[in-house]
Parts: structure tokens; C-alpha cells; sequence
């Protein structure tokens, strides 16, 4: 399983092999990262959700079901534009918090 | 298990006194459930069982060991760690609920019933392949987007397929958006090279598609009428400019039943509801169109036909046979007068007849037989020929055995009069209709 690193603190690190689940059954891992994946989800949205209004979510809402992501970008991009900072930090804490 | 977890004798402690080790054997038969009459274990993997093994819990000899895997232990920490994070997580989710009166248990509810990781699912492929992280935050991202829009209560209310709709066009967004600075978030040092974004863009995207999608669609956001599909088999008009028989589009009932009876999400109903009944409208008027014009057809045929045959009787009545009165030959010859065209006329009557000596043709005399399959084709591709159609309308597969048992039945009534040839056509056109 060719994995990239991940840097964690300056340290560049083997995620999945620091976990010490890339033994596990590929399913047995999926579902543990499925899980992981949905805690990220859920705090990624929570602080998305500081970002945007109810109006806002529901333009960006319209826009992506018509199709128009190019302005669902736009919205995203003025309303969160510290994006990349909140991922960065909700992993960094994730990761912290799993390998704990 | 108190033989595993033994501890190791301490010298020090080792001379027990004889009073002491009764009353810590005491204390244990106290403790310990009350000892059931041995049963037969079942042992399918053939191994020793426990409680022969060596009375510290190790393998006996020749049997496979099975030392603690440091892995193992390290995914219960793992999962350990998993499970603090989802309850803190979920917690600060409630909260928000409380506070706002949203999000949290219609988010939850699509977490719970799993039609919460559609693109979850995809970054999975990359996590486990690739990019462990990136391809689940990625999705993620996408995937929250569409959440948190569920959440608002805005997406929940039109149902799964708007919520499909959404992950989709969320999991671009999150895809093409967020991925190159997720991954350059993750990979630290390296910098997001395209590859590294052509690497794992595809995989958040690829369970978007319509498949993926499909299993979250309840019953509820079907087609509400799919029986709606007969008006589109309507009488092939024979006219040039109707002779496309405009079937009406089933508008996708895009708006499910709304369980929570939102009057927005009723609105959307009413005007998908009155969207289609527009195209019905338009094309039962087009049908209705189609049918006068050729009622019209049908008239001056006949009027013509009666011309032509009053031209014809003379010689007949004479007894005059030009040509061998076979009832094919003298059908073909007939069906040679419709092939040629609108200016030849054929009267309803004779239009019985003609269809009636086909069917004898195909049939034999006998009304208790029935068409053989392949004929019913042939019958199939007369009466299309009648009426101006094209082959390429029809389904020229075998005829399954219910399209076999209707035509058989469609053909006895047509002898039988009880159908007319606009009828038996029509009846006949739905069956074997493509």
C-alpha cells in the first residue's frame, strides 16, 4: 500500500502505519477511517457552519444543485477563506488526538 | 482468567499462610458464578482448548501460538481514541442543535441510517490506497458541504435525491476546491504537485455518480405516476407532420414526499406536478390531433376505395377470374393498394377484411389456433405497414409469453368483432410497442 506522508509537526510521518492499522484487513481500516473521516466531517461543518449564514447556505445550497459550482466557489471562498486553515487545523488536532 | 492474569509469584510474598489461602479460595468461590455442569465445547478449529492448555494460558506444544499483536493492541487505542473523538464531537454537534434548533439530528439520522458517506465512501478509496487523509478530507469537505445544507433543514425536507444532488455537486466542490489545499496541507513538505492532485482528485468524485447515488433514494422520491407511461403509446397518426407520437416526459418526481409537510417543499411539488400535467395536456392534444387527421385520412380513403372497387365489380360479377382467388394473392394484392399510398382507399370494412384474411394467413382457419410467434410479426408488421409506421417503433424481440397470450386473445375478440381495427390496432401497437 504505497501511502504518501503526512507532517505533523514538522515530523514527517507514515499516517496510517503511525496508527499501527496498516496491518489491519483493508475493510477493517476502511471503516475505522470512515469513521475518522466523519468526526473530521462533522467538525470541519461545525466550523464552516461560524462561516456562513442560513441565507448563505442556502445560495450556496441553490448554486450547487443547479449546478453552478463556479458561484458556489465564489460564496465559499469569500465567506470561508481561511478554509485551508481550519482543515489544517481540525487534522492536526485529529491526528494529535489518534495518536495520542 | 484469573490463570491468565495470574500475576507472577513475588518471592516475597510466596509463603502464604495455609489460613490465608483458604480464605482467598473462599473469597473467589464467592465471587466467581456458580459452576454450571460441564458441556461439550464445540472446538471446529481443532486447536487444544483453553482450559487444556498450559495452566498459564501459552500454547502446548505443536499447537499454533498466538503471540499478542502489538497492532492489534495499537488499533483498540485507535479505536479507543476514535470512539472519545466521535462522542466529543457529536456533543459540540447536539450542542449546536440545542442552541440553533437544527443541524444535529437530521445530520445524525443520515449518519446513522448511512447514506451519510456516499463520498465518504470514495475518499475511502484514496485513504486506503493512497492518500490516507486527503482523500478523506477531500470527500469530507464535499460531503459536509451537502450535510451541513441538510442540516440547515433546506435539503433535508426535498429529500434523499436533493441530498444526492447536492453531495454530488458538494463533492466536486470539495474535490476541486479543497483538495490542493488539503493536500498540500497534508503532504507538509512537498509542495501539491498536479500529480499528487491528479492522484487523488478522482477518487473523492468517482461514487458520485449515479449509481452511487441511487441507493440513498427512498421509495419516497420515485416517480410518483410511472403508470403514466400508456398515454405515451398513443394511435400513430398517419400523417407526415404527427406521425411521431409525442410521448409525453415523465417529469422526474424530483421533489419527494416531504415528511415534514414544509410548504416549500409543496410548492415545488405543485410546480413539477403542474409542469408535467402541461406536457400531458400538450400531448394528448397532439394525440387527439394526430387521430382527426387521421379519421380524415380514413374517409377520403374510403371514399376513393369505393370508386375503385365499383370500377373493379364489374368484371367480377361476370365471373371473370384475372387472377387465381387464393386468399393470399387476393390480400397481397390489397396490401399492394395500401402500400402504394394515401390515394389508395381503404374503407374500415375492407380494412376488417383485409386484417382478417391476414390473420387467417397467419393463423390458418381454424379460430381455435393460434399465430405462431413469427407470424405474429408479420401480422405485426402488416397492420404497421397499414397505418404508415415505421418498423424501427416496434420491438422485434421474441414475444414473451404474456405479449404472446394478449395477441392470441386480441386476434380471437378481432374475429369475433368485439374489436374494431382502430382498436385491434391500437391494442396490438401497446403490445408490441418498443
Amino acid at each position: 500500500m504505497a501511502q504518501d506522508k503526512i507532517t505533523i509537526k514538522g515530523k514527517e510521518i507514515d499516517f496510517i502505519k503511525e496508527l499501527g492499522i496498516e496491518d489491519l484487513p483493508i475493510e477493517e481500516q476502511g471503516k475505522l477511517v470512515e469513521r475518522m473521516a466523519n468526526v473530521v466531517n462533522k467538525r470541519l461543518i461545525l466550523r464552516i457552519l461560524d462561516h456562513l449564514s442560513e441565507e448563505e447556505v442556502k445560495l450556496v445550497n441553490a448554486n450547487l444543485v443547479s449546478g453552478d459550482t463556479e458561484a458556489a466557489f465564489k460564496i465559499m471562498d469569500e465567506k470561508v477563506p481561511n478554509f485551508d486553515k481550519i482543515v489544517s487545523e481540525e487534522l492536526a488536532k485529529f491526528q494529535e488526538e489518534m495518536l495520542k | 482468567m484469573d490463570r491468565i492474569f495470574k500475576p507472577k509469584e513475588d518471592p516475597s510474598t510466596t509463603e502464604i499462610s495455609k489460613e490465608r489461602t483458604d480464605e482467598i479460595v473462599a473469597d473467589q468461590q464467592v465471587r466467581r458464578p456458580p459452576i454450571r455442569p460441564e458441556e461439550p465445547k464445540e472446538n471446529p478449529s481443532g486447536k487444544v482448548p483453553y482450559d487444556e492448555r498450559h495452566p498459564d494460558g501459552r500454547a502446548l506444544p505443536g499447537e499454533e501460538s498466538q503471540p499478542a499483536s502489538p497492532e492489534k493492541s495499537k488499533a483498540e487505542k485507535v479505536k479507543e481514541n476514535l470512539t472519545n473523538a466521535e462522542k466529543s464531537t457529536d456533543a459540540k454537534v447536539a450542542e449546536l442543535s440545542k442552541e440553533k434548533g437544527y443541524f444535529a439530528s437530521k445530520l445524525e439520522s443520515l449518519a446513522k441510517n448511512k447514506k451519510l458517506p456516499l463520498l465518504l465512501a470514495a475518499g475511502l478509496v484514496g485513504l486506503t490506497i493512497a492518500l490516507p487523509v486527503g482523500g478523506v478530507v477531500a470527500g469530507c469537505y464535499g460531503m459536509g458541504l451537502a450535510q451541513a445544507l441538510i442540516g440547515h433543514g433546506i435539503l433535508y425536507g426535498a429529500g434523499a435525491e436533493f441530498y444526492g444532488a447536492a453531495s454530488v455537486a458538494a463533492g466536486t466542490l470539495g474535490a476541486t476546491w479543497a483538495m490542493p489545499k488539503i493536500i498540500k496541507e497534508l503532504l507538509g513538505k512537498k509542495e501539491a504537485t498536479p500529480e499528487a492532485v491528479k492522484t487523488a482528485t478522482p477518487e473523492p468524485v468517482k461514487p458520485v455518480v449515479p449509481e452511487a447515488v441511487k441507493p440513498v433514494v427512498p421509495e419516497a422520491v420515485k416517480p410518483i405516476t410511472p403508470e403514466v407511461a400508456p398515454v405515451s403509446e398513443p394511435v400513430k397518426p398517419a400523417t407526415p407532420e404527427a406521425a411521431k407520437p409525442v410521448a409525453p416526459e415523465v417529469v422526474p418526481a424530483s421533489q419527494p414526499i416531504n415528511p415534514e409537510g414544509k410548504a416549500e417543499d409543496i410548492d415545488k411539488k405543485i410546480e413539477a406536478l403542474e409542469a408535467r400535467l402541461a406536457k400531458f395536456e400538450k400531448a394528448i392534444e397532439t394525440i387527439e390531433a394526430g387521430l382527426n387527421n387521421l379519421k380524415d385520412i380514413a374517409g377520403n380513403d374510403r371514399a376513393e376505395l369505393e370508386k375503385l372497387k365499383e370500377g373493379r365489380g364489374g368484371s367480377k360479377k361476370t365471373g371473370e377470374k384475372a387472377e387465381p382467388a387464393t386468399e393470399k394473392s387476393s390480400t397481397e394484392a390489397t396490401e399492394e393498394e395500401v402500400k402504394k399510398g394515401k390515394s389508395e382507399k381503404v374503407d374500415d370494412k375492407d380494412l376488417h377484411d383485409l386484417i382478417s384474411q391476414k390473420i387467417k394467413t397467419y393463423r390458418g382457419d381454424n379460430p381455435k389456433n393460434t399465430i405462431p410467434n413469427d407470424n405474429k410479426h408479420l401480422l405485426r408488421h402488416f397492420v404497421s405497414e397499414i397505418y404508415g409506421l415505421k418498423d424501427e417503433e416496434y420491438n422485434d424481440k421474441p414475444l414473451n409469453s404474456l405479449e404472446d397470450i394478449k395477441i392470441n386473445k386480441l386476434v380471437r375478440e378481432f374475429d369475433d368483432g368485439n374489436v374494431t381495427t382502430e382498436e385491434f390496432y391500437e391494442e396490438l401497437s401497446k403490445i408490441i410497442r418498443k
